[in-house]
């Protein structure tokens, strides 16, 4: 059974869709890397499966499964007992999400003892192993420290620190590494893995950045505009991609050539979105049919929405 | 000789903070030469956007110089701007909200009374691939990509010889990423501008530059061609940095890692710099500064640097 199932998920602000129809599950100690660029509502997704959806959003249709338990028919106050504990979530900017006037080990401790009920003295000795656990050095003393007083490598093993201190069965990691140094994110990344693999975690790591994801994913789901295009194994989506979105999305990646290939255009508002397949008026081989909404096809070896994929495989 | 355009001679830039003062560039020299793209890579905190700043002129020196055509920069910063034009990160923050596109643009000019200013912002728009339509919106209305275009438009205003570019495209999706170093490749090759390109993403920086400087605590540890130096980098800190880039060749495969982090930099570190994390240290790097050790196109200092891969 996946740890986490997402089914035909819808989310509109208002009367615009920005999620229309996600579904993606991932099983227990799997990480499925989610890709996209700038608003294609993989972010969104994270928050919704969390139910912390920004003011104004709401789920209109679909299910989020964890565990066989249904996220979305469940109250606020039910909900607030699972996040943080059976699933929890690390975002791209630590210093943004650790509160500025509270000592990291307090920190740690609040989200152990409302999870586990265990007392703030145990709360607080855990706390501190879990630091050690996440190789914060000095565990004791970096436990009475403030935010501000550690680097912007400890304040991400931190967050870390807090979402496995419940240990979650899923973990949704938001552009962990996106805003640390090349040699931080590889130590940050092995860190996930390592807990990930101690644990058991169903991980879902969300990055619009290629490399990342192909270090670390099991399988892949690329979002466009609210979407998702293509998905399958990891090697599968970069070697041999089916979606000229995805396609042109790995070729941007700066190589040996000269000049680099540039998908034309921009990802389009989700007020205006064309008819049809999203991603046609960008697309080089758009043809008749793509003036209707292509799904999952079968491609070769990944699942496709492109009317290209149709009969390749018949 | 190739000619340069800039040159930077021993500069040192200190801080003065609780604790302790901060030598936030030491001792750093390098040229850029003219039509070439030069990049300054490195962790946060290796000085090199205090560099930029001291560049600009936005950081006195404590000792040394740079020069730039020949000139101080200390000397006239009111001309700086025709000298070295200015790409930021984020030109959502670089541009001010509340100017419509075409003011943004013309603002160089207008300050430095140049005429015909309409021919060469029809001029400017066009050469950064952006629509004339877009000279009345404002910088909220236009895409990321497009905002980075105007950014890039208005740093060349004025012809620079020189462009600093603090990492223009971390702010970008990949493929407008893709784009805007498209379009800076081509500016370059149209009008022979320099780049000193300043970014910690080697992935961009493989690709844009033409010779890498990589910094470590206020210092260059390697300097090189840039194919050279990713090929085979000498300096084990170059190669911990090339090697924790996560490439679509490694898939499945997780980038290795380089333990620790940056030290203190208020702590007065002898020897080598980077021997707290280096797996290469020896004992002689406690005591002993390394020296420059020159070998093809390159330069780096290390007692014992990392084999040569074949």
């Amino acid at each position: 059974m996946p740890a986490l199932k997402i089914s035909d998920l819808h989310v509109s602000f208002g009367s615009t869709e920005i999620l229309r129809g996600i579904s993606l599950d991932v099983e227990p100690g799997e990480t499925l890397g989610v890709l996209g660029e700038s608003g294609c509502g993989k972010s969104l997704t994270g928050l919704a499966a969390m139910r912390l959806l920004p003011p104004g959003g709401t789920i209109t249709q679909g299910t989020i499964e964890l565990q066989g338990k249904q996220l979305t028919k469940i109250s606020e106050s039910q909900m607030r007992r699972i996040r943080g504990g059976e699933i929890a979530m690390v975002f791209q900017d630590p210093f943004t999400c650790l509160n500025p006037m509270m000592r990291i080990g307090d920190q740690i401790a609040e989200a152990i003892d409302l999870h586990q009920r265990v007392g703030s003295k145990r709360a607080k000795t855990k706390a501190i192993e879990q630091l050690e656990s996440v190789r914060v050095p000095a565990p004791e003393s970096a436990a009475r420290k403030f935010p501000h007083q550690l680097s912007g490598g400890q304040r991400q093993r931190v967050m870390i620190a807090m979402a496995f201190s419940c240990h979650p069965k899923v973990l949704i990691a938001d552009e962990p590494t996106t805003a640390l140094d090349v040699t931080l994110q590889a130590q940050i990344l092995a860190l996930l893995k390592e807990l990930q693999s101690q644990e058991g975690t169903a991980v879902i790591l969300i990055s619009h950045d290629v490399g990342v994801i192909a270090g670390v994913a099991d399988r892949i789901a690329v979002f466009y505009a609210g979407k998702v295009i293509e998905t399958g194994s990891a090697g599968q989506i970069i070697k041999s991609p089916a979606h000229p979105y995805t396609q042109g999305l790995l070729a941007s990646m700066p190589g040996e050539s000269a000049k680099l290939y540039s998908i034309p255009g921009q990802p389009p508002r989700f007020t205006e979105l064309p008819i049809g397949c999203s991603f046609a008026p960008r697309c080089k081989f758009q043809f008749e049919k793509c003036e209707l909404e292509p799904g999952l096809i079968a491609a070769n070896n990944t699942l496709a929405a492109c009317w290209l994929q149709e009969g390749t495989n018949a | 000789m190739p000619e340069a355009v800039l040159e930077v001679n021993d500069a040192v830039v200190e801080f003065h903070v609780p604790g302790g003062v901060i030598r936030a560039v030491d001792g750093v020299s390098f040229q850029l030469n003219v039509g070439e793209t030069l990049a300054i890579v490195g962790e946060s905190g290796c000085g090199k956007t205090t560099l930029a700043k001291a560049i600009l002129g936005l950081e006195p020196l404590k000792s040394g110089s740079i020069v730039l055509r020949g000139e101080p920069v200390s000397q006239n910063l009111k001309g700086l701007a025709e000298r070295v034009g200015m790409v930021w990160q984020d030109p959502y923050a670089s541009l001010d909200p509340r100017w419509r596109i075409k003011r943004a643009i013309e603002e160089p000019l207008r300050i430095h009374h140049r005429k015909n200013v309409d021919e060469r912002l029809e001029e400017l728009t066009n050469e950064v691939g952006l629509d004339s339509s877009l000279h009345n919106r404002f910088p909220h209305q236009l895409s990321g990509g497009q905002r980075q275009r105007v950014a890039i438009a208005r740093a060349l205003a004025l012809r620079p010889p020189i462009v600093l570019c603090d990492e223009p495209t971390a702010a970008l999706d990949l493929s407008i990423r893709a784009q805007i170093l498209n379009l800076l490749k081509e500016i370059q090759a149209k009008h022979q501008v320099s780049f000193l390109y300043i970014s910690h993403d080697l992935t961009t920086v493989r690709f844009i530059a033409d010779r890498t400087i990589v910094m470590y605590l206020g210092r260059i540890v390697e300097a090189g061609e840039t194919k050279q130096l990713f090929a085979n980098p000498r300096h084990p800190y170059t190669r911990a940095l090339i090697d924790s880039v996560p490439t679509l060749e490694k898939i499945g495969v997780m980038p290795k890692v380089l333990p620790g982090e940056i030290p203190d930099p208020r702590l007065r570190i002898t020897g080598c710099r980077f021997r707290s994390r280096c797996s290469n240290r020896i004992e002689k790097c406690v005591t002993v500064d390394p020296p420059p050790t020159s070998e093809d196109s390159r330069v780096y200092f290390c007692h014992n640097p990392a084999a040569k891969r074949a």
